[in-house]
């Protein structure tokens, strides 16, 4: 069995950080490579009071944090941030970052929305990849094990012992994964787990974040029963690029741009005459939605502009070189002389697994999970509230990425693995595996289960999945929206008639345990006609799922009396 | 009046306007084709290596502006849910889609599939793996002796320690400096394409030594006399394995130029009297005869190449012999070409370039006296 202290899953900023910060046999599970995590998406910088263009403190960060939160954030978890945040921006210029530099030298900073100061560090307009691949680099450096292309199916979390307030103290004792190159299934066992899963951006069509992005850690808490918390705050990003999604990052307003609507004006004017475009993100989109809702949208349609023509192709180049470089491949517009088509996007999420400030998952209220920790995006902390202010996504991820490994070690001195008591756990997750992949749609499961040769085992199986079929029925989406001549329409339609009548026949067969005619049972291979020398009718009631009713008529028999069948 | 504004404001609106209308059908000044996708598909578990193999062509209604992840995306959706293949942000920064369209390596996110068509005139594209990679399915590559050659140039800064209360203080010249390889996304294209790799699997690649470099240039890191000397060490497979055939430079999609990189290593390493390898006194040999008589001496070319090498020295003499006797002997007197002064002025002129240029290593030479654990 593989066996690790602390196992990491998700390889992004918080995950490789914590990794850097863990002690003992350590590894990182991730479902992709870790430089292909989304951190390396973040384009616009990772906020700390340094104070390298103007004085500035810890204690205005924080106030501009909570301000900009709406009063959500947990203020302790945001003071243990911001103040960690100077530190923590000069240990990771230390390791190697490539910050953007001040003419004097030092680590420049540049505004975002929602801050009293020019407080974000960057590097140029790719300061996630900036720091992810130096991170990657210490991993490789410390020789942290890289479980890369693994997927978690399931954490290991059983009860030890009572709590307090008399509910069972949950502990969590490892994971089982899929090797998604070989298709095996493992149990690795850990003292300690961290999730660092990312967000789930996934679920809406307009969004900024990457494939990847399926929120898979809070699922994984689902299934065992945890809670998650304030998941009704979803970031929309106000500048997302028109019908793709794609994040055009906010240091663009940083650095000066405008947003224009269809009259030409700057309609933040409006909304937040004093910070105008770097109102914080709620307020930008919901002006932008306000703006288009209005019908003054670029040509009535629904994005408006966000210009940068007045900055000039020099500080362009120099500042935003890849929001130039992103606008040419995807859209083919050059921004020095265009203005980009921009909508608001899903961006980013401020709830998720709940957790103390040290990172420790909550089982409830009160009560946390044993050696199950929780960091970055899919953690809540909370220190985002109800709005997150630009760059203090990367600060969280590595400010508690950082101190969900120190936890970790500590919580690893002093204790042992756990037996893990369920030995079927495994089994049971290949099972599903296995029954996943062999799954048919309902012809195939038909010409399987219930054709020539019948038993009893195969016919409970197509039944079983004739069920499921019937549920995914429900939620079918239909691809062709229109009113005339919706073949579309009509084949939904025609599968839902399908599926009623298949699970008749099943029910039907099942049920005549003889072979008689072109009904032949493997497990009743003779006729039987004491017992079923009659007709069945089968119905259903639609609200009671599982009210078969079986009714039975009488076989009309005048002249010839039944004998055996021989040709 | 009104008439006018309108036709101006639509004027205003087409200029503006994406090309890109993928997810929107029904849009009037969309040019479609069709295009043939002929697919690479690679299955491990076939028991014979030619049934590994086999070629799916799958055509697509493809508007103006679709990338090539895109069209991927829909054949696996709609054609052929088993079409297997690395991608995640869309956005070309994390380097998964890597892919090799009409036999270049390119990033699928990015390219567009009109623009393919028309370089090549031809609606069929061809989608194969990235090559110099074992294949594991399809389009997926096993990277791991890509990563493994990125983990032997050891990138991370490597300090003695002794860190500064804040951050180190690098000038905007220094940080310049190391903007083209930070913006390397480790996609793979360079090695894929990479024509030593194709006869020499052990050469580290135009990445991992683009990476080197940066560590090289980095003002932080206090090992790199060390560094310059493992790169150049024949045994390494390190810069001089490259042929300088421009084919990275050429496949980068973010312009990261490793070939330069690694010009700019073995300079560095010249510079800092790293010559006692034979591509640098090779090097040396070929840029001074070109420096005294306008071209290269062929007679001292291979000995000064060889070195100080007795082996060497004997595995050239039967050649040597042999273009004796054929009558090949190239004349001993090294006679200047006509210009052969003008020349030389050029070479002046370079090598007062050269030495303002030159990389300022500060650490001590008797690097091998320190800690090593310290790394």
């Amino acid at each position: 069995m593989l066996q690790h202290d602390i196992i990491i899953i998700g390889g992004g900023l918080a995950g490789m950080r914590a990794a850097i910060e863990a002690k003992g046999s350590v590894a990182i599970i991730s479902k992709v490579h870790p430089l292909r995590s989304h951190s390396c998406a973040a384009e616009g910088g990772i906020a700390a009071s340094i104070g390298n263009s103007m004085q500035d403190s810890w204690e205005e960060h924080m106030y501009d944090t909570v301000k900009g939160s709406d009063f959500l954030a947990d203020q302790d978890a945001v003071e243990y941030m911001v103040k960690e945040a100077p530190g923590e921006i000069f240990d990771l210029e230390h390791m190697g970052v490539i910050f953007s530099r001040t003419d004097d030298g030092k680590i420049a900073q540049r505004n975002f929305g929602g801050y009293s100061k020019p407080r974000v560090c960057y590097a140029t307009d790719k300061t996630g990849h900036a720091l992810l691949h130096e991170l990657y680099s210490q991993i490789l450096k410390k020789g942290v094990k890289v479980y890369e292309e693994w997927y978690v199916l399931k954490l290991i979390i059983e009860p030890e012992g009572i709590n307090e307030d008399g509910s069972k103290q949950q502990v969590c004792k490892g994971v089982i994964a899929l090797d998604i190159k070989t298709g095996n299934i493992e149990l690795i066992q850990a003292k300690a787990v961290l999730l660092a899963t990312g967000a789930y951006g996934k679920c809406y069509k307009t969004t900024s974040n990457d494939y990847a992005s399926t929120g898979d850690g809070l699922a994984l808490v689902l299934k065992e029963g945890l809670p998650l918390q304030d998941m009704e705050f979803v970031q929309i990003h106000p500048t997302g690029l028109y019908q793709i999604g794609l994040l055009v990052t906010e240091a663009v307003r940083g650095e000066g741009g405008y947003l224009i609507n269809d009259k030409g004006q700057r309609f933040m004017e409006k909304y937040a005459p004093s910070k105008m475009e770097l109102a914080p993100r709620d307020i930008t989109s919901r002006a932008i939605e306000s703006e288009i809702l209005a019908g003054r949208g670029i040509g009535g349609k629904d994005f408006v502009y966000l210009d940068l023509r007045h900055l000039g192709k020099e500080k362009i180049m120099e500042k935003l070189p890849f929001v130039h470089e992103m606008c040419t491949k995807q859209m083919h517009i050059d921004v020095v002389t265009q203005p980009i088509p921009i909508r608001p996007t899903a961006h980013y999420s401020m709830g998720g697994i709940p957790v103390t400030k040290e990172c420790e998952v909550l089982q409830d209220g009160k009560n946390k999970v044993l050696g199950l920790y929780a960091a970055g995006e899919c953690a809540c902390i909370s220190v985002h509230g109800a709005n997150r202010l630009g760059a203090n996504s990367l600060l969280e991820c590595v400010v508690f990425g950082k101190r969900a490994g120190r936890v970790m070690n500590l919580f690893c001195a002093n204790s042992e693995f756990e037996e893990v008591y369920n030995e079927e756990l495994l089994e049971e997750e290949k099972k599903k595996i296995d029954e996943l992949l062999n799954r048919d749609g309902l012809q195939n499961t038909m010409e399987k289960y219930c054709w020539l040769l019948r038993d009893d085992r195969k016919l409970k199986f197509a039944l079983e999945i004739v069920h499921d079929l019937q549920k995914v029925y429900t939620q079918i989406n239909i691809d062709d929206k229109s009113r005339t001549f919706n073949t579309n329409l009509v084949e939904v339609l025609e599968l839902g008639s399908l599926l009623k009548f298949s699970e008749i026949i099943v029910l039907s067969a099942l049920n005549r345990k003889e072979s008689r005619g072109s009904h032949t049972r493997a497990d009743f291979p003779k006729r039987d006609d004491l017992k079923y020398l009659k007709h069945f009718m089968i119905s259903k009631n639609e609200d009671e799922a599982s009210s078969i009713k079986i009714d039975e008529r009488p076989v009309v028999i005048t002249k010839h009396q039944p004998e055996e069948r021989k040709y | 009046m009104k008439d006018k504004k309108q036709e101006e404001h639509k004027k205003e609106k087409h200029k503006a306007n994406p090309k890109y209308i993928f997810s929107k059908p029904g849009a009037k000044d969309a040019k479609t084709k069709r295009i043939k996708f002929k697919i690479q598909r690679f299955d491990a578990a076939k028991d014979k290596k030619e049934d590994a193999v086999r070629y799916d062509t799958f055509e697509l209604e493809v508007k103006e502006g679709t990338t090539l992840l895109d069209c991927l995306d829909l054949i696996k959706w709609r054609h052929d849910g088993s079409l297997t293949y690395r991608r995640n942000c869309k956005n070309s920064i994390c380097g998964s889609c890597s892919m090799k369209v009409n036999k270049r390596t390119k990033l699928a996110c990015e390219t567009q599939v009109h623009k393919i068509t028309e370089t090549f005139c031809s609606d069929e594209i061809l989608i194969e793996p990235m090559g110099n990679m074992v294949p594991v399915k399809d389009l997926v590559v096993d990277m791991g002796n890509f990563w493994g050659a990125l983990h032997a140039v050891k990138p991370w800064i490597i300090h003695d320690g002794n860190f500064p209360e804040k951050e180190f203080t690098m000038k905007k010249e220094e940080a310049k400096k190391l903007d083209a390889v930070a913006s390397c996304i480790m996609c793979g294209a360079c090695y894929s394409d990479c024509n030593t790799l194709d006869v020499e699997k052990r050469f580290l690649g135009p990445a991992a030594l683009a990476h080197a470099l940066r560590y090289v240039d980095d003002p932080r890191d206090t090992r790199k006399k060390e560094r310059l000397r493992s790169l150049n060490k024949p045994g390494n497979h390190g810069v001089w394995d490259c042929t300088h055939c421009f084919a990275c430079i050429q496949v980068c999609p973010m312009k990261v130029a490793p070939m330069e990189q690694i010009l700019k290593i073995r300079k560095y390493a010249q510079q800092s009297g790293i010559i006692y390898t034979s591509g640098a006194r090779h090097h040396k040999a070929f840029s001074d005869g070109v420096k005294h008589a306008g071209w290269i001496n062929e007679v001292t070319l291979p000995i000064k190449s060889v070195g100080l090498n007795i082996v060497g020295f004997f595995q050239l003499a039967p050649v040597g012999m042999r273009m004796y006797f054929k009558g090949k002997m190239p004349d001993i007197w090294h006679k200047p070409i006509v210009g052969a002064e003008e020349i030389k002025k050029i070479y002046l002129e370079l090598e007062k370039k050269e030495m303002s240029n030159k990389l300022d290593i500060k650490e001590p030479e008797l690097f091998e006296h320190r800690n090593p654990n310290k790394e």
